[in-house]
């Protein structure tokens, strides 16, 4: 049962017009796994996520959601479910405990102790109306009623763009007990050291393309490791080596450097380095930031896209 | 300090206009083209003296004067006098309309969406929003009477003057701006965009209610409203300019109430505070309850409305059949059940040309309220819906169901109130109920049709939505100038109104009711399944 597939997404395609929005999407999602699904603005993260919620019909390709397509079986799907926006947009003059209460109840579920406790944890008001919220407690609201709900599967869109540090923290435990608890979870960011903290698996997503997916350890095994060293002998010749990039000599001196290596290059490199007599060093796993900058970083930056200017 | 406050007025206001400039183009061409064409064509129209006298007995009836103004007594008529007495009062309306809805969205509008926020960082005065929203509200106002005035001199019809073509342009161009202006001042008081563009309309149909009571009682007191000023100009006869000097100073009191309360109030927050509310709500829980919720202002706010508006039209009754007790012939030959009948007659007729004012309410308030399933889905209430086990096809039954009951629920309020009035002021004999019920069965299914129609529009192409408005108004302006345009039976017939034309007077044909109602459920039906099959959020 651990390893059921409850997300299911095969070459998935959709287009506005004459716009390509998404061109091939595969994703999955396990149960007891959280995926991070990771890409810059404008890369069709929120297209994906609407069209496996039933709100944009795909043009091309397979959306299943617990074995069922996600058009045609929304209703019985989404009792299995839980959302948040990426732009939490509530009715005015409900105040936030009601609006919280009507998700719950749209959703057949129950105002809990554990909707209480969350209240209390993310420090909500819930007599204000929802027009006097801000952005980060708009999205505390929709939080709140996603996580105190007891369903399979849960989907968040760029959920912590409005939360500060404290609150993040506070739902970044949630979802880890969520994932000990056995439900798939779904998390779009860009945010890449949110997905960091939670994630199991990535998937990045570039113009509507997923370009790589797979564990955090296999996507790391593709990468370059992060390596700090101080030596007795010179370093610089390092530099020339096949597999080592962004080399540069700390301080001026020639005995501390910092670079990075390929993982299929580290053993090559280490021989080397071990001859140069080490005196310190430190060697650090790539961040996602890193994995992010390789296929971002070097070509074209794509240009923020603002969803509301019009 | 003048600096300050008005910095970058300017800019703003070559911004606003850019993005508005097809909103301000399309008003422009609707309202100077109609005015215009009319004013060229006229000549032709009505060519024969004869056929002039029998349009004066129209205009005269109290129906006619109520929704377009009374005509002048005692003047020799002119091409260019019938024209005035026509048009002016009730494009006034449409000059103001224009105007007030360009406002409130400049200022409230932009407001909410967050750029004025965005804006105000900017280096930008903190009155500058507002200055611009009142400048460009002068610019829309003075093309309009530019355009006015020389299309009227162009025109050249018979007895008109250049004194008169110009003050014609200027008193509508003035009520425009007066409207604009006070849009601005009301965006200034209450929190959202709705509210305050509901209250601005709420005003201009007050003013209008209030000239429409003075003028078929007794038109000297018409001072007392901003609509009643455009028939003191006395435009092409005395040519009187001192209404357009009352405009200008009222405009500028307005302005200056509205930069006084602006100055006193933070950005994105009205004067009346919001204040905080129970956590729960036993009521809310699902899509109804919630659209219930959200709307209950609107609701009360047409309901009455459309009551007090019947109410109004209901009580002047007794002015309408006052021509038979002055009329001593009558008096003395005719028997109380001729008299009865006689009144009856009148009333009918009166009845039946006023009624679509009510059809025109119930429509629109049934419009808006499909409009928002494109609304709601554009401000992302729609996808907490959609993310819930609610299916596609409740959501827009809900949407189209709450504003066809709605939209007969204003249509009623409105009957109601006019058979209320009616009971009130006409004594012994009142006229009957089942003329009004006539009314609203006859009419109920027109107004479905046209529900049926926007439902259609926003289910294949929400972008049209302003389609089923401009059919709805096209359908107004059949309706109640028909006779005046002489339009044939089958042009009446292009709109759902115009086949319950004969309707009080006349019994309502089953057959004709019937297909109507046919109508109306197939294209609900094709609407549904439509938006059954679309994308949901629309980019």
């Amino acid at each position: 049962m651990a390893d059921q597939i409850v997300l299911d997404v095969q070459h998935l395609q959709k287009k506005f017009g004459k716009f390509q929005a998404l061109k091939d999407i595969n994703l999955q999602v396990r149960q007891g796994e959280v995926v991070g699904f990771i890409g810059p603005n404008g890369a069709g993260k929120s297209t994906t996520i609407r069209t496996i919620l039933g709100m944009l019909k795909a043009d091309g390709g397979v959306v299943k959601v617990f074995g069922e397509d996600a058009w045609s079986q929304a209703v019985q799907i989404h009792q299995r479910l839980a959302y948040v926006p990426g732009d939490v947009y509530l009715w005015p003059n409900f105040t936030g405990g009601q609006t919280i209460d009507l998700l719950l109840k749209m959703s057949k579920q129950q105002h809990s102790a554990k909707t209480d406790e969350l209240i209390k944890k993310f420090e909500l008001d819930p007599t204000k109306k929802n027009q006097t919220y801000s952005k980060g407690n708009r999205q505390k609201i929709a939080l709140i009623a996603a996580l105190s709900c007891d369903v399979d599967f849960y989907i968040f869109d760029e959920p912590t763009s409005g939360l500060d540090p404290l609150n993040e923290i506070i739902f970044q435990a949630e979802v880890v007990r969520l994932k000990d608890e056995g439900k798939a979870i779904l998390l779009s960011s860009h945010i890449l050291s949110e997905v960091e903290k939670m994630g199991d698996t990535i998937a990045i997503i570039r113009q509507g393309t997923i370009i790589e997916s797979g564990s955090l350890d296999e996507m790391r095994h593709l990468t370059r490791t992060n390596v700090n060293v101080s030596s007795t002998g010179e370093l610089s010749t390092l530099k020339d080596l096949s597999g080592v990039h962004q080399f540069k000599l700390i301080d001026d001196s020639k005995n501390k450097a910092e670079f990075s290596v390929d993982s299929d290059a580290l053993q090559a490199v280490m021989q080397v380095l071990t001859d140069k007599g080490i005196t310190n060093i430190q060697v650090a796993p790539p961040t996602l930031e890193d994995l992010f900058m390789r296929y971002y970083g070097d070509t074209d930056v794509e240009p923020e896209v603002n969803k509301h200017v019009q | 300090m003048f600096n300050n406050l008005f910095a970058q007025s300017g800019r703003l206001l070559r911004i606003n206009l850019k993005r508005d400039r097809f909103k301000m183009l399309t008003w422009i061409v609707v309202i100077i083209g109609l005015m215009i064409g009319y004013a060229s064509k006229i000549g032709v129209i009505y060519s024969s003296q004869s056929s002039v006298n029998a349009l004066m007995v129209t205009l005269r009836s109290p129906a006619m004067i109520a929704v377009l103004g009374y005509v002048p007594a005692n003047v020799k008529m002119t091409e260019a006098i019938l024209f005035s007495s026509e048009m002016l009062v009730f494009m006034g309306l449409f000059y103001a309309l224009a105007s007030l809805l360009l406002s409130v969205n400049v200022t409230r509008g932009d407001e909410e969406q967050g750029l004025t926020e965005l804006v105000q960082a900017k280096g930008v005065g903190r009155q500058a929003t507002l200055m611009a929203a009142f400048l460009e509200s002068v610019v829309f106002n003075l093309v309009m009477f530019v355009l006015l005035g020389v299309g009227l001199q162009l025109a050249n019809m018979t007895g008109s003057n250049t004194n008169g073509n110009w003050l014609t342009a200027a008193l509508l161009s003035g009520v425009g701006l007066l409207f604009g202006t006070s849009g601005i001042l009301t965006a200034q008081v209450t929190a959202e965009a709705r509210t305050a563009s509901t209250y601005t309309i709420g005003l201009l149909g007050l003013s209008y209610l209030v000239r429409m009571m003075i003028d078929v009682q007794n038109p000297d007191y018409n001072w007392w409203s901003p609509l009643g000023w455009i028939e003191r100009g006395a435009v092409y006869y005395d040519n009187n300019w001192l209404p357009v000097v009352y405009i200008i100073l009222a405009i500028i009191v307005i302005l200056g109430a509205a930069i006084f309360l602006s100055a006193r109030r933070d950005v994105g927050a009205g004067l009346i505070a919001t204040r905080a509310g129970k956590a729960t709500s036993r009521f809310l829980r699902g899509p109804l309850t919630t659209l219930i919720k959200v709307d209950a202002k609107g609701f009360w706010s047409w309901f009455f409305g459309a009551i007090i508006m019947g109410l109004m039209y209901g009580s002047i009754f007794n002015s309408i059949t006052d021509v038979l007790k002055s009329n001593k012939f009558m008096e003395q030959m005719f028997s109380d059940a001729m008299k009865n009948k006689a009144s009856d007659a009148l009333l009918l007729q009166f009845l039946s040309t006023l009624s679509v004012v009510f059809v025109l309410i119930g429509t629109v308030r049934g419009i808006v309220l499909v409009n928002k399933l494109d609304g709601d889905a554009k401000k992302g209430y729609l996808e907490q819906f959609l993310a819930k086990p609610v299916s596609r096809v409740r959501i827009f039954w809900t949407y189209v169901g709450y504003a066809l009951v709605n939209a007969l629920m204003a249509f009623a309020a409105g009957i109601g109130g006019l058979y209320a009035g009616n009971i009130a002021v006409m004594g012994n004999h009142p006229l009957a109920l089942k003329y009004f019920t006539r009314l609203f069965a006859g009419y109920s299914v027109t107004i479905a049709v046209m529900i049926a129609l926007a439902a259609v529009v926003i289910a294949f192409a929400p972008k049209l939505k302003s389609i089923a408005m401009i059919y709805t108004g096209v359908a107004f302006v059949v309706m109640y100038f028909r006779s005046i345009f002489k339009l044939k039976d089958w042009m009446v017939e292009l709109v759902p109104y115009g086949w319950m034309r004969d309707i009080p007077v006349k019994e309502i044909d089953g057959t004709v009711l019937l297909g109507l109602l046919v109508v109306a459920v197939v294209l609900l039906v094709v609407a549904a399944s439509g938006f059954q099959r679309r994308d949901q959020i629309m980019n």
